[in-house]
């Protein structure tokens, strides 16, 4: 066996194996249009939800908790994991705090300490998994890699806004047209690893007229994510659940419901901000006996808390009160998904799309990139070359919320 | 994640999402807010169809919007107010049902370019079926302006913590439409009696006919602050069916004026209130254009009851 065979079958052993041939994982890639401003407006804004996330890197199960730290359940190096400059999250998989996020505060020699206390959340042999959290620069790239608006200050270019619902005050961040990077309004400093805390979403407010399409693209988040819920307002990303609507992705029941009231003046409100600019709701949930379910304020008899939405969208929940969890649910069974319509726009510049090869590969490899909308009907989009470490492809015109893999096969 | 190498700029179609604000009001019950249904003046629910508008009085004050609709009605009023968002009517977001209801509405409020800005949330409620409407404020709540890179601002309202400015209050939580109001603000209507040129005999607390009533009760009550022989605001009655009520007579739209009627075995302290709301009084003692209402005087074991009417504003 050559050197090269030997990659491939090892490479092949990472993956499913029919005989022959190999796919990798899925990785999601959506093409997002990002709205101009309209004539006679100052601005338009779109709604991003980050559900396509950075590499998992670890997954496993906790060994031990003890206050605001745990240990891993095998023999991995907690400190092996971590990365200078970036900020780390551990996501609780199963048992009572399933869809619980954790800030990590350092990874030590033994064990993972967090910024908050896990016991009620984890115990040992809990499921968890551990990421980063995105970046801006992740997110744009370092170099405003899709053409944002830049100017000399926040007010005279684009803005990406981060919502922090501790201050319910946004920090509002611009690509500088001289110094060529991100910045934060009124910080002269590199913003481009400002944290982009998961599961929290984002906005763009957009102040120059054309509309942009950016690609958002990374591993799917379908995992249930507890969202911490503040009082006051509360910009969240939601996991990827392939029947999405409020009515599935929001639990109304268990431990970590929406809070219900006999009245929108009492419950929580929620509204869904797609990035096309929809915006459904305000919702809530209304406890009245006899009467108990969703509701669209102001609508009698609404069906659109059972309506498909847009993977994508932001979830913009309000509270008047306490803070707490709400459990929002991922799910990738195939159910009644949401229809996009593509519409291409005349003189569209083609995105390209990468997904990445965890293996050197021999040359005589067929390497096809495979694409498909609800992960169980695949079709080939393209056949591809390796680039370095990567497969670069066309990525279809217009918006898309696609799931891609790649078909590896040896050549006879 | 991955590099995207080229980027686009696309310049046509998408549905931009404006920055706007919301504002979402409830009629419907809960701990805090009893909250009946709104009625018309004949104290029935409000029918479907009657218009709800949400927006602003712009540089109006409770007194102003009171003399504007004492001089020209719903229409005076109407003209003053800016709306905020579309329409909305009675039943919607309450599963139809009259007197009550839940509603979100959504508009920009560009700072600079809005008279809403700054202005306190407002209610215009027309009955579909009378020259009845309802004038309500929320003390404290202003619309804000768009701010540029915020969250778009929704406020969320129940109905029941609203200031009822022109429209009619029975007891602590019954409110009612109103036609409009025959006299205007306190201040407007005192005026309306040159011969009491004392300004100390205009405060709401004189009384300068020495009549036993107050300026204040006289302007709720429609007495006259300068004649003691007009007739009693505050009255016993039985009714065919031999049932006692009490009963007195408002000046019709009033509607931040609150009448408690108490009472007390003795003609000492403690006075309680009566229990309940007044209601229309379908057997005037006294035809005009006063409203009179009553309430049923409740059996006691004492062998002797009285009753008064206390009249204030919050």
């Amino acid at each position: 066996m050559t050197r090269w065979i030997r990659k491939l079958a090892i490479f092949l052993a990472l993956l499913s194996l029919p005989a022959g041939a190999a796919t990798t994982l899925p990785r999601g890639i959506y093409t997002v249009k990002i709205a101009g401003k309209p004539e006679g407006s100052e601005q338009a804004r779109t709604y991003l939800g980050i559900q396509l996330l950075p590499d998992t890197r670890y997954q496993g199960n906790v060994g031990s908790v003890d206050g605001n730290a745990f240990t891993f359940g095998d023999f991995t190096t907690p400190a092996g994991i971590a990365e200078p400059g970036r900020e780390f999250y551990v996501h609780v998989l199963d048992g009572p705090g399933r869809g619980f996020i954790g800030d990590i505060a350092e990874f030590r020699p033994d064990d993972i300490l967090c910024t908050s206390p896990l016991g009620d959340w984890m115990g040992p042999g809990t499921r968890i998994l551990i990421r980063p959290h995105s970046t801006l620069g992740d997110i744009f790239g370092a170099d405003n890699r899709f053409g944002l608006g830049s100017g000399v200050d926040a007010e005279s270019g684009d803005n990406v806004v981060l919502w922090d619902p501790v201050s319910q005050r946004q920090r509002v961040y611009y690509f500088h047209s001289v110094r060529a990077r991100w910045e934060e309004e009124g910080i002269e400093a590199d913003a481009s690893q400002a944290v982009v805390r998961f599961p929290n979403g984002l906005y763009i407010v957009r102040r120059a007229a054309g509309n942009l399409r950016v690609a958002l693209s990374g591993e799917i988040g379908s995992e249930s994510v507890l969202l911490p819920v503040r009082p006051g307002a509360n910009v969240f990303s939601l996991p990827i659940n392939l029947s999405t609507s409020l009515a599935n992705l929001i639990r109304t029941d268990g431990d970590f419901p929406v809070r219900p009231g006999v009245n929108a003046n009492r419950a929580d409100l929620l509204t869904l901000e797609e990035p096309g600019g929809a915006s459904r709701g305000p919702f809530y949930y209304l406890s009245r006996q006899g009467s108990e379910g969703w509701r669209e304020v102001g609508v009698n008899g609404s069906d659109q808390a059972i309506q498909p939405l847009d993977y994508l969208s932001t979830l913009v929940l309000r509270r008047d009160d306490l803070p707490g969890h709400v459990l929002a649910e991922g799910s990738l069974a195939p159910g009644p998904g949401f229809e996009l319509s593509p519409d291409p726009e005349p003189g569209e510049v083609p995105l390209d799309g990468e997904l990445p090869l965890p293996a050197a590969l021999p040359p005589d490899i067929t390497l096809t990139v495979e694409t498909s909308t609800d992960l169980q009907s695949w079709s080939t989009a393209a056949v591809v070359v390796p680039e370095g470490n990567k497969a670069i492809f066309p990525l279809p015109p217009g918006q898309t919320r696609a799931f891609y893999r790649l078909n590896i096969t040896l050549s006879p | 994640m991955q590099a995207f190498c080229r980027a686009t700029l696309c310049l046509l179609g998408l549905g931009a999402s404006l920055h706007g604000g919301t504002v979402v009001i409830t009629s419907l019950p809960d701990d805090e807010h009893p909250a009946p249904p709104l009625n018309s003046l004949a104290g029935v629910p409000l029918p479907l169809g009657s218009e709800i508008r949400v927006g602003a009085f712009p540089g109006m004050d409770g007194d102003a919007l009171l003399d504007a609709a004492a001089t020209g009605g719903f229409a005076q009023i109407s003209s003053a107010f800016a709306a905020f968002g579309e329409a909305q009517a009675i039943g919607e977001g309450a599963d139809g049902n009259p007197g009550t209801f839940e509603i979100s509405v959504r508009q920009d409020t560009p700072d600079g370019a809005s008279p809403l800005v700054g202005e306190t949330v407002s209610l215009l409620i027309k009955a579909a079926d009378s020259d009845e409407f309802l004038v309500a404020r929320f003390p404290g709540i202003v619309f804000e302006a768009d701010d540029a890179t915020g969250l778009e601002p929704l406020q969320s309202l129940h109905f029941g913590d609203a200031r009822i400015v022109i429209g009619n209050r029975f007891g602590d939580t019954q409110v009612s439409t109103s036609s409009a109001p025959s006299v205007g603000s306190f201040a407007t209507w005192i005026l309306g009696f040159p011969a009491i040129t004392d300004p100390t005999d205009r405060e709401p607390g004189a009384d300068p006919d020495r009549d036993g009533r107050t300026n204040f009760l006289e302007y709720a009550t429609g007495g006259d602050p300068g004649s003691g022989s007009d007739a009693a605001p505050f009255l016993i009655e039985r009714d065919d069916a031999h049932l006692l009520w009490v009963k007195f007579p408002r000046e019709p739209g009033l509607g931040a004026i609150r009448f408690t009627v108490e009472s007390s075995a003795a003609l000492t302290a403690p006075w309680q209130a009566l229990g309940g709301s007044p209601e229309p009084d379908p057997d005037p003692p006294v035809a005009g254009s006063l409203i009179w209402q009553r309430m049923p005087v409740p059996p006691s074991p004492e062998p002797a009851g009285f009753f008064r009417l206390s009249v204030g504003s919050p």
